[in-house]
């Protein structure tokens, strides 16, 4: 039964999931090819700076792939207003549970080439010796990441249904409007209070505000 | 003879608009059930009520003696269901799908799934996406019953296919009930299909259930009768008189339901004539049911 869930959300989601893993195995290497041409590889400082760039990229990878595989699945049954995991000798509860972990497992795919990729990448760069290089370490920090932002997309997709887009949106409107606010006329919003309960650690969206270090002392 | 299904007092709110209401239905084992209304009357909606699809407002359902919606996974495991939109994943093939659903039940028949699949003339590695609407129909119809059900549920199965895809869904579907017993839900307002398979019926009309009956009392029982000076109070008849409406004269076209031959009697006893008894076909049947349901006999021949 899992299997065939899994299977058919690989058949959905597969030519996405092909950008991605190009994405994850190129973009380190480009970046860090690209970073080191332009600095001075025995300045920590430059090295650094380059790695940390490196690092926003799979933090936006993560985000990506999370809420590309969290939706597409519950936009296609919901085209078909559902009638089709609704018929079947399963229940509900069951059926979501499923489609979540399918799309956990498929995550990996981009995850193992983000760490392919980084390893790929730093491999060949010119680290100064007091610098390392940590591919396995962001790689894991980049599933961690990439788990967390589905399981949140998931929730909000299957709790708030055709308007989770919306939903979304209006949540990031609201904060966007209120850290602006809060900015410029110093005011306390409690809204800016949750968002940055949650985007610093220890909340769980910690991982995505935090540097994302390829190459780290 | 037990029962497949058994609905009792059964209510549904969709919006303001629609209701189901007080919806009491009854489908023996081994039936073909036909359930028939005009667009809109709320077959789907009770259908998907039946399935636990829907969260029941009042009532009960039984389904295949597992109470709906706490046992509904059991019963669904031995029902076989085709739905008026079909749901088929795009991207998958045909073969795919039906390792999909097989994966599901746990009485699924490979063999029997591909002998239908070849009846079907449905090619395993063509994509669902570029299947045309008769190859989607029989897919559906393949995928509800490659697992061997005790029920199957159809809502509009034939509707939209041409002539050919539609007899041959309804060989395969006939074919099926012969030589399993499996009790058949059909929903159609496709009138003469029905009357072609059906040996019980249903009719719904406005989110209620205004007839059910066996197909034999449904096609024979419904008349028109043309009575020449006919009654004025029409309470003490002894059939039902579903409409009247005058045509000629003092001539009147009653349309009766539960007619008797020996019923005349009831005319001869007073001054009345009863000139003339016309049978009427399932179609017509079907629309007179509808409109003594939403205009009640009297008013009519009170317009007239």
């Amino acid at each position: 039964m899992f299997r065939q869930v899994l299977f058919t959300q690989w058949k959905w989601a597969r030519t996405e999931l092909f950008l991605y893993v190009i994405a994850g195995f190129l973009v380190p290497t480009i970046i860090i090819r690209v970073g080191f041409s332009f600095v001075d590889s025995y300045s920590t400082s430059s090295v650094l700076s380059v790695g940390q760039y490196a690092g926003v990229f799979f933090g936006g990878l993560a985000m990506l792939a999370a809420v590309g595989l969290a939706w597409r699945p519950y936009i296609i049954d919901a085209a078909l207003k559902h009638v089709g995991p609704l018929s079947l000798p399963v229940p509900w509860a069951m059926f979501v549970r499923l489609r979540f972990v399918a799309g956990a497992v498929l995550m990996l795919i981009p995850t193992i080439a983000v760490w392919i990729g980084s390893i790929a990448a730093t491999a060949a760069a010119p680290i100064p010796p007091t610098l390392h290089a940590y591919p396995t370490g962001l790689a894991i920090r980049f599933y961690l990441s990439a788990l967390t932002a589905y399981a949140a997309a998931f929730l909000l997709q299957y709790v708030a249904g055709r308007n989770a887009t919306r939903v979304a949106v209006a949540i990031l409107l609201v904060v966007a409007l209120m850290e602006t606010g809060s900015a410029l006329l110093g005011f306390h919003s409690p809204m800016v209070g949750a968002w940055n309960v949650l985007t610093t650690w220890p909340g769980p969206f910690s991982t995505f505000s935090g540097i994302w270090m390829l190459i780290d002392v | 003879m037990s029962d497949a299904i058994i609905v009792r007092n059964l209510a549904y709110r969709a919006g303001r608009e629609f209701a189901i209401r007080d919806l009491a239905m009854t489908v023996p084992s081994g039936s073909v059930y036909g359930f028939l209304g005009p667009n809109g009357s709320g077959k789907t909606t009770t259908l998907r009520l039946l399935l636990g699809m829907l969260p029941i407002g009042d009532g009960s359902i039984n389904l295949l003696g597992h109470d709906v919606p706490s046992g509904v996974h059991k019963a669904l495991a031995k029902i076989g269901y085709v739905p008026e939109r079909l749901h088929l994943y795009p991207t998958l093939t045909v073969e795919e799908t039906m390792r999909y659903y097989a994966s599901f039940y746990p009485d699924w028949d490979d063999d029997r799934a591909e002998t239908l699949r070849r009846q079907f003339a449905l090619r395993a590695e063509q994509s669902v996406d570029l299947l045309s609407k008769g190859e989607s129909g029989k897919l559906m119809m393949l995928l509800a019953l490659a697992h061997n059900p005790e029920l199957l549920v159809l809502d509009e199965p034939t509707d939209g296919l041409d002539p050919v895809v539609r007899r041959d869904v309804l060989a395969a579907l006939l074919e099926y009930v012969s030589s399993r017993g499996a009790t058949v839900l059909i929903s159609s307002h496709l009138v003469h299909e029905q009357e072609r398979i059906c040996d019980h019926v249903g009719v719904m009309d406005g989110g209620r259930l205004i007839a059910e009956m066996p197909m034999t009392t449904f096609r024979g029982g419904i008349k028109r009768l043309r009575v020449a000076k006919p009654p004025i109070d029409n309470s003490t008849t002894p059939f039902t008189l579903l409409s009247r409406g005058v045509t000629a004269g003092r001539e009147e076209e009653w349309v009766v339901r539960g007619w008797q031959p020996a019923m005349r009697e009831y005319f001869s006893a007073g001054e009345s004539e009863l000139r003339e008894v016309i049978d009427l076909d399932l179609e017509e049947s079907f629309v007179e049911l509808l409109r003594s349901a939403r205009q009640p006999a009297g008013i009519g021949a009170e317009e007239n």
